[in-house]
């Protein structure tokens, strides 16, 4: 039996036969496992977006331009919570769900910090370095389940319960903030509109694009980098080859924790501390991350600005349905590609 | 052993589990029927869902929640808003729960494991924030106040003992239903899915579809638990759904153990306790409570049914230890 045209054969015996008896879902199943044309229909719904987003703005002005930045903001802000996230997934396959408590704490410490010395950087280092410290720890209780992905997960589950009680007890409940730096306070005029924009939040996107170099060098110029690369190939490899990898995935905690500490105090300052902050960005986080496929980091890097987009599109023009449309988007994007916009069924590329 | 000699001893089962709900009311005080054994009862019916679809089917769900809140939601809203006669809108919203699994399940249908758990949280946390936004049909973050219990042969469900009695008759039907379907091809094929996918995709089986169905079959207990706990509460909100619930729920099936799944009775049971009692101890209820699934998490691959069971297979062990160092010694005592 031939396939009516000449794309790859579908793999199972089961779509075979359907596709004989629905040749247009054939044809769609063909062309959804080529990559040319998957990117091509990915661009394409992305340029339709961009489009759609950027003629419904205009009949408001320049609120285009604000939907753009905004969105810009988030997606700086969600990927320095998912490129640790993924980093993590993909080295130590363990969905640290307690990643969200994580960021919470981070920005939590930070305030307490900037509250004693008034100094935002100083306040932001601890909090990060705090953030990672949590993550280190985390991950040696995560040992004693010696790599069993789901009660794994489980554990983090438990963990965010603790830490978001602890937070509550440590900081209490009233949403609080941080003070940003004295040189990033008040706004800036943007060039061509007559709007003012807080320049905090374009130094979130500066951060998130400074954190992404670092990250870019640390995997591809350091031997810490090419540990870590192997190992998200083929960890027993590594272990045989006698690197130990419980010192380099207890780094990549440490660096995931101190990413999302980081986020944390970002976030905290143009954002608010309070609680449920970290359910709400920790939601944000998994679906950057399931969008973008689990364990890579381009992935996250795309996905992140991606969503940041759609949902600061969705949020100024359909307030009451922001959610349900980025959420349309990951199930569309699911649709379209099961696991994410740049993972492997097993193999993920980072 | 042949159906027709079982049929006894189911009945005599059945009897026995009658004659224990009734005696409840007369054993405990009415604070502990309210709080302790009625919310129990409705907490693990909505966890035998999810203890189902992780014991038999190995799918770890956490949009069960979303599932009980759409059955909650749904009644309070077509009896609120829409003056429907409440019995038509529990039909519905109970109807409503494997509906809500059938999508939930669909659009989950080709994960498995970790990333399962992942699209199911975001869509719980989905549904919750839903909720919380979508104020024209579900009145924001207040929900629906003043949810009234319906009359059953006369007597008012928002009261103790008929609320009792009704709970426990659907705890049973709902672990008696989950058992009839363990027992049905369809509940081979689940624990199929569970054991190995690939084996079962070879044998001719969509796991799309045994995933669909299996998400199906579990939103009924699940719509079951949120009409109860309508009832139960007068009231639901976004906070009965959020990710705190989420997690709860997931406490309650882990605490238990799923290899049975009346493990999340247990659970469910453990974990009232633990939120009623502890508040005298501590203000720190929640670390304790996540402490505590925690260490039942490093402890136990079963949860405490796993721990209780292994106690039993244990018993016989240390006997036949004992004996065996009595015969020892009397053989010894022989020479």
């Amino acid at each position: 039996m031939h396939p009516p045209t000449g794309a790859a054969p579908p793999a199972g015996r089961r779509e075979r036969a359907e596709a004989a008896s629905d040749p247009l879902r054939y044809r769609l199943s063909a062309l959804s496992q080529r990559p040319e044309a998957r990117r091509l229909f990915g661009a394409a719904v992305a340029l339709l977006l961009v489009y759609y987003a950027a003629s419904k703005s205009l009949e408001i002005g320049d609120r285009s331009l604000l939907v753009l930045l905004n969105g810009l903001t988030s997606a700086g802000l969600y990927f320095l919570m998912a490129s640790g996230f993924t980093l993590v997934f993909g080295l130590a396959r363990v969905t640290n769900l307690a990643h969200g408590g994580i960021y919470l704490l981070g920005g939590y410490a930070a305030l307490s910090v900037q509250r004693a010395t008034d100094n935002w950087l100083a306040a932001t280092a601890l909090g990060a370095l705090f953030a990672g410290g949590v993550s280190v720890v985390l991950y040696q209780v995560l040992r004693l389940l010696r790599g069993d992905g789901l009660r794994e997960t489980m554990l983090t589950l438990g963990a965010t319960i603790v830490i978001a009680d602890q937070v509550l007890a440590k900081w209490g409940g009233i949403p609080t903030d941080l003070d940003p730096p004295s040189f990033l306070r008040g706004s800036i005029d943007l060039p061509g509109s007559a709007l003012l924009y807080p320049k905090f939040r374009l130094a979130v996107v500066a951060l998130a694009l400074l954190a992404g170099l670092v990250l870019w060098v640390l995997l591809y110029r350091t031997r810490l980098g090419m540990l870590i690369r192997a190992g998200v190939d083929d960890p027993d490899m590594v272990s045989i080859l006698g690197i130990r990898v419980p010192l380099v995935l207890g780094s990549v905690f440490v660096l995931a924790g101190a990413l999302a500490g980081i986020a944390g105090a970002a976030g905290g300052t143009y954002l608010s501390l309070a609680q449920g902050e970290d359910n709400r960005i920790l939601l944000a986080s998994l679906i950057v991350v399931i969008a973008g496929g689990l364990g890579s980091l381009r992935g996250a890097g795309a996905a992140s600005v991606i969503v940041g987009l759609v949902e600061a599109f969705a949020q100024t023009h359909h307030p009451v349905l922001s959610v349900l449309i980025t959420f349309g988007m990951l199930i569309a994007i699911l649709a379209l590609r099961p696991h994410g916009l740049m993972g492997g069924a097993d193999h993920a590329r980072l | 052993m042949p159906a027709s000699r079982r049929l006894p001893a189911a009945g005599a089962l059945l009897v026995l589990i009658g004659a224990a709900i009734a005696a409840v009311p007369a054993l405990v005080s009415d604070f502990v029927l309210l709080q302790i054994v009625i919310k129990s009862l409705w907490l693990g019916i909505a966890g035998t869902s999810l203890a189902f679809l992780i014991g038999q089917a190995g799918l770890i769900s956490l949009a069960q929640t979303a599932v009980f809140g759409a059955s909650g939601y749904l009644m309070a809203i077509l009896v609120l808003d829409h003056g429907l006669t409440i019995w038509a809108a529990v039909a519905a919203a109970v109807a409503a729960g494997p509906v809500a699994g059938l999508v939930i399940g669909a659009i989950s249908r080709r994960s498995s494991d970790l990333y399962l758990m992942m699209l199911t949280l975001a869509i719980g946390v989905f549904t919750f924030f839903f909720a919380q936004q979508y104020q024209p049909i579900t009145r924001g973050h207040t929900g629906f106040n003043g949810f009234d219990a319906p009359l059953l042969f006369g007597a008012d469900l928002s009261e103790r003992k008929p609320l009792f009695y009704v709970s426990a008759v659907a705890a049973v039907a709902v672990v008696a239903l989950f058992r009839l379907v363990m027992r049905t091809p369809a509940g081979l094929a689940f624990r199929g899915l569970r054991d190995n996918r690939d084996r079962l995709q070879a044998l001719g089986y969509s796991t799309s579809a045994t995933t669909i169905s299996a998400f199906a079959v579990s939103g009924f207990a699940a719509g079951v638990g949120g009409v109860i706990s309508v009832w139960y509460n007068g009231a639901i909100s976004p906070g009965s759904i959020d990710i705190t619930r989420i997690i709860e729920l997931l406490i309650v099936v882990t605490i238990g153990g799923t290899i049975r799944i009346e493990g999340a009775f247990l659970g469910a049971l453990v974990v009232t306790l633990l939120r009623n009692y502890a508040n005298d101890y501590t203000n720190r209820t929640e670390t304790l409570v996540g402490a505590a699934f925690m260490a039942i998490v490093l402890l136990s691959r079963h949860g405490l049914l796993g721990i209780l069971l292994n106690l039993k297979s244990l018993a016989p062990k240390a006997l036949r230890f004992f004996r065996g160092q009595r015969m020892a010694s009397e053989k010894e005592a022989v020479a």
